[in-house]
């Protein structure tokens, strides 16, 4: 589990950089297997999914923004204080999807599935 | 002493501050012939041709600045703002306007000394700065911005990327205003006209000339704030279920890319 864990936020380390130098294929690429990562932690259930918590205070904003996104279902609240965090931030393509996902939270747009 | 002889040390004393007035004057002009000449000598070094256009005097922000056109400064390797006069990077007005939590302000991007070999090195730094200085104004930290804007114009191999950096900080604006700049700012530097469905992928699926070319679909954005919402399109993105908002927006309606346009706008501090 640990493991997972680590290359989850390993995964949000990179990505951050991607997104400063808009190498959308590097962070792509890297997209998939954290999305790998998500499906098997929400496969064993919620207790598996809160191991990402921790990662709410990581000091990456994009570490911060995927697990934000994976948690908005089981733990609203937290989640919206992060998104909030990473809206403000300014940087992008973070606090864009940031401030998505609190629209999205809240009604005014999507979901878009 | 008598009127007549302290009339005359007056006199004389006018006469020696006089003296000393022309010779600072002389001194002052030779020191002036001197500069001339040696921005003269550092202009024909580095290739300057005084007949390049240039904006007129009264063009608004550009009056002074060469004309668009040609290879650009790093690809020419000649210096594209006037001999002896640095380009200086302009802030807006505001300053401090405060911010609503988030991370705190970090140092800002390190300026090498010796200049980025590459093009692409070079603008990935300029829009670093420009993140960095838009963070640092929407927190008045008036001092460490002064700070780096004095780097950022002491470097000098970041000149060319000034305008970009500026429109970066431009405020949201309503998109009224956004569709009036795509004809009323055609010619400033560091903007790009935006199309709010997108262009290619419109085309794609048969969309006409006349929704995708119309005024209503087009705007016009800084530079950056254009390539991190392209950037934005084509990255995987769980809030669209796992595929990018431009594959998800496949075989969607006219309405719906207006929409997630529109937010896309938002989203990226462009619109209002």
């Amino acid at each position: 589990m640990d493991q997972l864990i680590a290359a989850y936020a390993a995964i949000g380390v990179d990505q951050y950089e991607f997104t400063q130098t808009h190498d959308v294929s590097r962070y792509n690429r890297l997209f998939k297997k954290r999305r790998n990562i998500s499906a098997e932690l929400r496969r064993r259930g919620p207790t598996a999914m809160r191991a990402l918590l921790p990662l709410l205070s990581h000091p990456n904003l994009q570490v911060i923004l995927m697990a934000a996104q994976d948690l908005m279902d089981l733990e609203p609240a937290r989640c919206r204080a992060a998104f909030e965090y990473v809206k403000a931030s300014q940087i992008m393509s973070q606090a864009a999807d940031a401030s998505l996902s609190l629209d999205i939270m809240d009604g005014k747009i999507g979901p878009f599935v | 002493m008598g009127v007549g002889v302290s009339k005359e040390i007056e006199d004389f004393e006018l006469r020696d501050t006089l003296r000393a007035i022309a010779a600072t004057q002389l001194a002052v002009a030779n020191l002036k012939a001197d500069l001339a000449a040696r921005r003269f000598v550092l202009a024909l070094r580095a290739n300057f041709d005084p007949t390049q256009p240039r904006h007129p005097k009264g063009s608004g922000y550009v009056s002074g600045r060469w004309r668009d056109g040609g290879p650009s400064a790093a690809e020419s390797g000649q210096v594209r703002t006037s001999p002896g006069k640095t380009r200086r990077l302009r802030l807006p007005a505001r300053a401090g306007i405060g911010h609503n939590g988030g991370p705190p302000l970090e140092d800002p991007p390190d300026l090498p000394k010796h200049e980025p070999n590459s093009y692409r090195a070079r603008n990935n730094l300029a829009k670093r700065s420009a993140i960095w200085l838009r963070r640092a104004l929407g927190r008045g930290s008036n001092k460490r911005l002064l700070a780096f804007v004095a780097a950022l114009e002491a470097v000098g191999y970041l000149d060319e990327f000034f305008s970009p950096i500026e429109t970066y900080l431009d405020e949201p604006k309503s998109l009224s205003e956004l569709r009036r700049d795509v004809s009323r700012w055609r010619r400033r530097p560091g903007t790009e006209v935006h199309h709010i469905v997108e262009k290619t992928a419109a085309y794609a699926e048969g969309f006409s000339n006349v929704m995708v070319e119309s005024p209503e679909n087009l705007v016009r954005l800084p530079t950056y704030r254009h390539n991190e919402i392209t950037a934005w399109y084509q990255q995987g993105n769980d809030m669209f279920g796992g595929v990018s908002p431009r594959q998800y927006l496949r075989g969607k309606s006219w309405e719906e890319r207006v929409e997630v346009g529109h937010h896309a706008l938002r989203e990226h501090g462009a619109l209002k």
